[in-house]
């Protein structure tokens, strides 16, 4: 059942990741999440809107990144969306490192996967590119199957 | 972001505040840069004491000063790094590489 969501179209710039971030930040303190955890989640949402205005848009100031928040009583579930350029392997791209820039250090994808307990990433070239996290809180009680 | 310079006679101590992220990294880079041009041969200290969120794109920032550094014999120092800094600088896998220290330039402890 979802608790709460949220809807975020922000421009493809700089200064609004970490809007993004707050936003994310303030609907997980919603559910049961630690400090720590909230701190973890705000890392890959990061990185995720990083990588659609960097990647998607090539810096482009007029693309629309979509965020999609769900609270559910599973935790979080975090959609991000592009139209940029989207990726002709998700495979390669998800790999550390696979950055042509010798600042930008390619562990975006890293640390969604580190930090979140599920990720999705769909894309193709011309289309864009869709990001979907989720995150239970450690502390959610966790319900056998077979008692749902 | 802000930014305190303190330069002493082996280290330059930049003193961060805020969010190191994609917004941020632009302007760290070129104020660290600058103060790396005005003040040669001296060590880097970051205290990251007040930082409150980085993530790979501040992280590549710090990479980069190191890089740029270490070929000089110079050394780039993160002070005060606190736990939730350090997690993000483990799964960089940063801490084999940067000297990260958990006390701040002045010796002072970081709050868990």
């Amino acid at each position: 059942m979802t608790a709460n969501q949220v809807r975020l179209d922000l421009l493809g710039i700089p200064a609004n990741v970490g809007i993004a971030r707050i936003t994310a930040a303030a609907l997980a303190a919603q559910a049961s999440f630690s400090l720590p955890e909230i701190e973890e989640l705000k890392v890959a949402v990061s990185e995720a809107v990083t990588n659609a205005i960097v990647h998607g848009y090539r810096d482009d100031p007029a693309g629309i990144v979509t965020i999609r928040l769900s609270l559910t009583d599973d935790g979080v579930v975090i959609v991000v969306e592009d139209h940029g350029v989207g990726m002709e392997d998700v495979t390669l791209a998800r790999q550390a490192a696979f950055s042509s820039d010798p600042e930008r250090m390619g562990l975006g994808f890293v640390f969604m996967e580190t930090f979140m307990d599920a990720l999705t990433v769909e894309s193709a070239p011309r289309l864009g590119t869709t990001i979907t996290m989720a995150k239970r809180p450690q502390s959610a009680p966790r319900v056998a199957a077979d008692a749902r | 972001m802000q930014m305190v310079e303190r330069v002493g006679a082996e280290a330059i101590v930049m003193e961060l505040a805020g969010e190191l992220d994609l917004h941020a990294a632009p302007r760290l880079r070129a104020e660290l840069d600058r103060s790396l041009d005005r003040h040669p041969g001296r060590d880097l200290v970051l205290d990251l004491s007040r930082v409150t969120f980085i993530d790979s794109s501040g992280l590549g920032v710090l990479l980069g000063r190191h890089r740029r550094l270490e070929p000089t014999g110079r050394h780039l120092v993160l002070a005060g790094v606190s736990p939730g800094i350090r997690d993000v600088l483990t799964v960089a896998g940063l801490t084999h590489v940067l000297a990260v220290r958990d006390q701040t330039h002045t010796g002072e402890g970081v709050d868990a």
